[in-house]
């Protein structure tokens, strides 16, 4: 399963979808969407990000080890931004 | 003995064992690579925060047709890597070759692109220092300051990954051997792959805070 070629109609499908969110994402940044702009645009990106990594970087076949350390490093990323984050934005600075 | 095993290094049972470890320490590295642009990533979120609107007319001032270019470029190198990878399994040598040529093209494409517009904003005077842009306000340099760091570092990653995919390409190229540099182009496709994440978050963070006013 791991070494089996993937298919060019999924590949050239990924990078389809991939610049159409794209270009969403550029429109969407157009809009007066208040709040929920930049949450929603990064949401895409994440999106965007996943594709990548399952379709292109075949995570989705990858034995559970390897899926392990790819998820570390966001989750160490994770804990950085959270436990810096939770200071900045809750501590009064005037 | 095959010639697929006599590429086996005498620590690995087999060539598929060998392959889990190389992917391994791959993705070993590429999570300190998320890790390093974490931190910056960080910085920006923290000073976004605090200064909103310079870094929303800052972000006004780049150039969206040219980050909105090297993006579809950066995406689509991804796609024609993963065609290299692809083909790279199948023992074919030439849509292989096509590939991986067709990845440094678009890398150079974007590197052209990047100095481009890198020239335009020199010119604007958008960097930070004494010759910054009076048009901005002061904390607009700090989103260019970001800007800059954050740009400039995904670029010698992209340059870093146009050089290794060039030289297995050269590697390649003379012997036509293909078996022995699969796993080479698998862990470069990675790494590359990673380069076009990267650029995936650093266009709506850099070009597109608050465009619509």
């Amino acid at each position: 399963m791991k070494n089996e070629p993937a298919k060019i109609r999924t590949l050239v499908t990924v990078w389809a979808v991939l610049v159409t969110l794209h270009f969403t994402i550029l429109g969407l940044s157009f809009f007066r969407l208040g709040g929920f702009g930049t949450p929603v645009i990064i949401c895409l990106a994440f999106v965007q990000m996943l594709l990548v990594m399952l379709y292109f970087m075949e995570l989705r076949h990858a034995d559970k080890l390897v899926r392990i350390f790819a998820a570390a490093g966001f989750f160490w990323l994770l804990f950085q931004l959270t436990l810096v984050g939770a200071d900045y934005f809750t501590r009064a600075f005037h | 003995m095959p010639e697929a095993d006599t590429m086996v290094a005498k620590q690995f049972d087999d060539a598929d064992q060998q392959e889990e470890a190389a992917t391994l320490g791959m993705w070993t590295f590429l999570a300190t690579e998320v890790l390093f642009f974490g931190a910056l990533f960080l910085l920006y979120i923290i000073l976004r925060h605090f200064y909103y609107n310079d870094f929303a007319a800052g972000s006004r001032r780049t150039d969206l047709m040219f980050g909105t270019i090297n993006s579809v470029i950066l995406l689509t190198s991804s796609l024609s890597v993963a065609m290299a990878v692809r083909y790279s399994k199948l023992n074919q040598l030439k849509p292989t070759l096509a590939g991986l040529a067709c990845t440094v093209l678009l890398a150079l494409s974007f590197l052209v692109i990047k100095g481009l517009e890198y020239h335009k904003d020199i010119s604007e005077h958008l960097v930070p220092g004494p010759h910054f842009t009076t048009e901005l306000g002061l904390h607009a340099q700090v989103f260019f300051w970001l800007y800059w760091a954050m740009t400039s570092l995904h670029a010698v990653h992209v340059i870093v990954g146009m050089g290794i995919l060039s030289v297995i390409t050269l590697l390649i190229l003379p012997n036509g051997k293909l078996e022995a540099k699969r796993t080479t182009i698998e862990l470069a496709g990675l790494y590359w792959h990673f380069v076009d994440i990267v650029w995936i978050f650093l266009y709506p963070l850099l070009y597109l805070v608050n465009r619509h006013t």
